[in-house]
């Protein structure tokens, strides 16, 4: 039975989101120039600039699904006339902006004096950030980040890199400040050592039982997003791994009875998170590891750490911009897939299709049958909603989720 | 085999080289002027009635455009197409290319090139260098696959043709706006020129227009203009001119955006395609175009003196959705009528519901 005692690193955590926001919203109104970024956005740029803050929309509706406020806050855009059928942390977003910050548990985000988007993540970032740009006229800096079906090539990152350059640009010219590259190559620094750290958190999955759960990685990731950059994200990931490699070398585990080793591939249902990981503990399962954030700090289609040496601060920042998921092809998520199911000898894998997220659902199918058929691991497909509750059945899913444990022991006996 | 097949295939079998391309503004020109046959996969929704292979790789919250789509290559499987050309637009049709791939069996794999188009006006640091860096690797893809050697003298004949093109396009339209054509008539053309050469395009829309001058205009109904990425299925297409509308705007992504804008000609595939992205009709799927896209629309109506606007949106493309609740309330605050229709794959059990909205939209904006 999974034990939910938060740890050390859980109490910090929650005391650096919660300070973020509420240093973000301080520091806006004591006038420092407001950006708003979609998840991939090089945060370590805006290090540079002595009064610059960011802010992350995802982030913050993802907080917002997992303190219970999700559906009432995607009814309100519903209500402005936004389709059900959009992104749900869309929804989220601006059901609670357009009501000025509204059921929000961190009280809103200061309104942007910038917004900053991306189109390899997810092209819709644009299309929703475009809506406030047009509501209040404020501007919108796409980056155009080609996908990758492929690694990173070299002219790819050439072209990347010299829009990063237009962005400092912008922002020097919209916010009057003078930008600093010492500063934002320390970031950039900053960034690398967390992500060092966070691989060593990772690797706890390794260890029989697991020293981590899926969820863990979840809710640790948020800082990656909010706080990239800082020393404080360094030092908190330093500490979380830490902290779990002494639990692991005492013999403090999450599912200490773990009989199922589980992956899960997509967004975390952030609506679900104690629900779904307790249903699963009573029966013995843990989900381990998550393609969401396996991928953080590595090499498209590897779990191999990243390599920056050779690298400028801004090349790397360019390097990583396929640091999630979402911008890679299937056969790179494939490979990558491939690689943690052998090396934290994955059970079977959990695919979360996921209604919101077409770019990272919409090629599961595939994958799915590459993973049972190609490597031979049991695999089941449940519907999510990362945001929106309405569209999740726990029932239908638990019902799917348990014939893939009884697979599982049919395919050990 | 449906009507678009046996289009493609007469094609194919005439000895030219077929490349499926999608979405629906792929540098067709430079295709043509190498002697390829290029064909936009787009506007299948009324030739196949189910997706059964499609449905074995892509959910059903995948917009009908990405699963009629897939569902027309599976099935193809190569018997027409000889290749396929992506460039990336939106989230769903990013992720085809491979799905695709995995879909074909071995032996009916296509030669498949991705294509990135900067998603950034063309004025931004590295657009235009990077836009021709990518044309450039295309062409030397399309010489490399069809055994074909690129000449600037013939892209710039092709240039011309699609020139002419859409300027018929504009004037068979105008021949709808009065009266001369039903718009049904000219929406259910249009679904099956993308099948076909340029030269054969041109030659259709030139009967089609020659057909028009004959007749004397119908009586005019209530102006409307239609919005989306797909025309509606022609049963309303033609309950709405049953209802008393005349349809005298066309911005579909298949019919005006796409031909509304013709760029200086050129010998230079860089300069052309720089000059073609940079100043393309508005649609949802061309982020740089986000800011023209009302004023355009408005000119647009005002234009062609429609005093409503029917949104046709596509299930599940959030280009379309995220733009419409902003788009709504322009037009209402100018006193222009308002109705938006939803469609999906398998709607066709639905279709009376909508008719009578449409009736009843009729009925409002006549008063």
């Amino acid at each position: 039975m999974a034990q939910f005692v938060k740890t050390d690193a859980g109490k910090r955590l929650t005391r650096l989101i919660t300070n973020g926001y509420m240093d973000n919203i301080v520091k806006a109104q004591q006038g420092a120039f407001v950006v708003w970024i979609a998840i991939i956005v090089p945060a370590e740029i805006f290090a540079g600039f002595d009064n610059v803050i960011y802010c992350v929309p995802e982030s913050h509706s993802a907080l917002c699904a997992g303190k219970g406020v999700g559906v009432s806050l995607c009814e309100k855009a519903e209500n402005l006339g936004y389709s059900m059928d959009l992104c749900s942390y869309a929804r989220i977003d601006m059901g609670c902006h357009f009501n000025q910050g509204a059921d929000s548990p961190a009280g809103g985000l200061p309104k942007p004096d910038l917004l900053v988007s991306n189109n390899n993540n997810c092209t819709l970032l644009a299309k929703w950030f475009d809506v406030y740009h047009r509501e209040w006229d404020i501007p919108h800096f796409i980056l155009d980040i080609p996908f990758c079906y492929q690694p990173q090539k070299q002219r790819d990152m050439e072209y990347i890199v010299s829009q990063f350059q237009d962005l400092i640009q912008t922002v020097e010219k919209l916010s009057g400040q003078k930008f600093n590259p010492e500063k934002m190559a320390q970031a950039w620094e900053n960034s690398v050592e967390a992500a060092k750290h966070w691989r060593r958190f990772l690797a706890a999955a390794k260890n029989k039982p697991s020293g981590i759960t899926a969820f863990d990685s979840f809710v640790q990731m948020a800082p990656t997003l909010t706080m990239r950059g800082t020393p404080e994200l360094a030092e908190h990931y330093r500490f979380l791994a830490d902290e779990t490699e002494a639990r692991v070398d005492q013999g403090i585990v999450p599912a200490p009875n773990e009989k199922y080793r589980l992956l899960w591939d997509n967004i975390a249902p952030w609506h679900q998170l104690r629900k779904m990981s307790s249903r699963l503990g009573a029966l013995d399962a843990n989900i381990i590891a998550a393609s969401y954030t396996y991928c953080i700090g590595s090499l498209e289609g590897s779990l191999d750490p990243l390599e920056f040496a050779s690298l400028s601060p801004l090349e790397g920042m360019a390097r990583v911009q396929n640091f999630t998921i979402c911008p890679h092809g299937l056969q790179l998520r494939g490979q990558a897939m491939k690689q943690a199911i052998e090396e934290m000898d994955i059970d079977g894998v959990v695919f979360a299709s996921n209604r919101s997220c077409k770019v990272y659902s919409l090629m599961q199918m595939d994958q799915q049958r590459y993973v049972q058929e190609e490597l031979g691991v049991p695999t089941v497909m449940i519907d999510v909603d990362h945001a929106d509750e309405r569209k999740y059945s726990e029932e239908t899913a638990f019902v799917r989720l348990e014939a893939l444990l009884e697979s599982i022991d049919e395919a050990r006996r | 085999m449906n009507a678009i097949q046996s289009q493609l295939k007469a094609l194919h079998d005439a000895g030219k080289p077929v490349l499926g391309c999608f979405p629906l503004y792929p540098p067709l020109e430079l295709i043509h002027s190498l002697g390829i046959a290029p064909a936009v996969l787009w506007g299948f929704k009324p030739y196949f009635p189910q997706v059964p292979l499609a449905d074995k790789h892509l959910q059903n919250y995948a917009c009908s455009v990405g699963r009629y789509l897939v569902e027309f290559v599976l099935q193809d499987a190569g018997e027409t197409l000889d290749g396929l050309l992506m460039y990336n637009a939106c989230d769903t049709l990013r992720n085809l290319p491979e799905i695709i791939g995995r879909g074909l069996a071995k032996d009916a794999a296509l030669p498949l090139h991705t294509f990135h188009v900067p998603a950034v006006s063309m004025e931004r640091r590295g657009a235009r260098e990077y836009l021709k860096d990518r044309l450039d690797g295309l062409i030397a893809w399309l010489e490399a696959a069809f055994s074909v050697k690129f000449d600037p003298d013939a892209f710039e004949k092709s240039v011309n043709l699609y020139a002419e093109m859409r300027g018929l396009m504009q004037k068979a339209q105008k021949f709808a706006g009065e009266g001369k054509a039903l718009f049904s008539e000219l929406a259910e053309l249009c679904g099956k020129l993308n099948f076909m050469l340029v030269e054969d395009q041109i030659a259709a829309l030139q009967d089609f227009c020659g057909a028009c001058e004959q007749k004397t205009p119908a009586p005019a109904g209530s102006r409307v203009a239609i919005s989306g990425i797909l025309p509606p299925p022609p049963e309303i297409l033609k309950a709405m001119e049953g209802a008393g509308l005349t349809i005298v705007g066309a911005d579909l992504a298949n019919m005006h955006r796409a031909w509304a804008y013709s760029p200086t000609p050129s010998k230079d595939p860089a300069a052309y395609y720089a000059d073609f992205y940079e100043n393309h009709f508005p649609c949802t799927t061309l982020l740089p175009t986000a800011d023209r896209r009302l004023p355009a629309l408005e000119s647009m109506l005002e234009d062609c003196r429609a005093g409503a606007w029917i949104f046709a949106g596509e299930k599940f493309c959030e280009h379309e959705y995220f733009e419409l609740p902003y788009v709504e309330k322009a037009l209402k605050a100018k006193g222009i009528g308002v109705l938006s229709l939803e469609f999906s794959l398998g709607d066709e059990q639905n279709l009376g519901s909508m008719k009578t909205r449409i009736e009843a939209f009729a009925e409002m904006i006549e008063k």
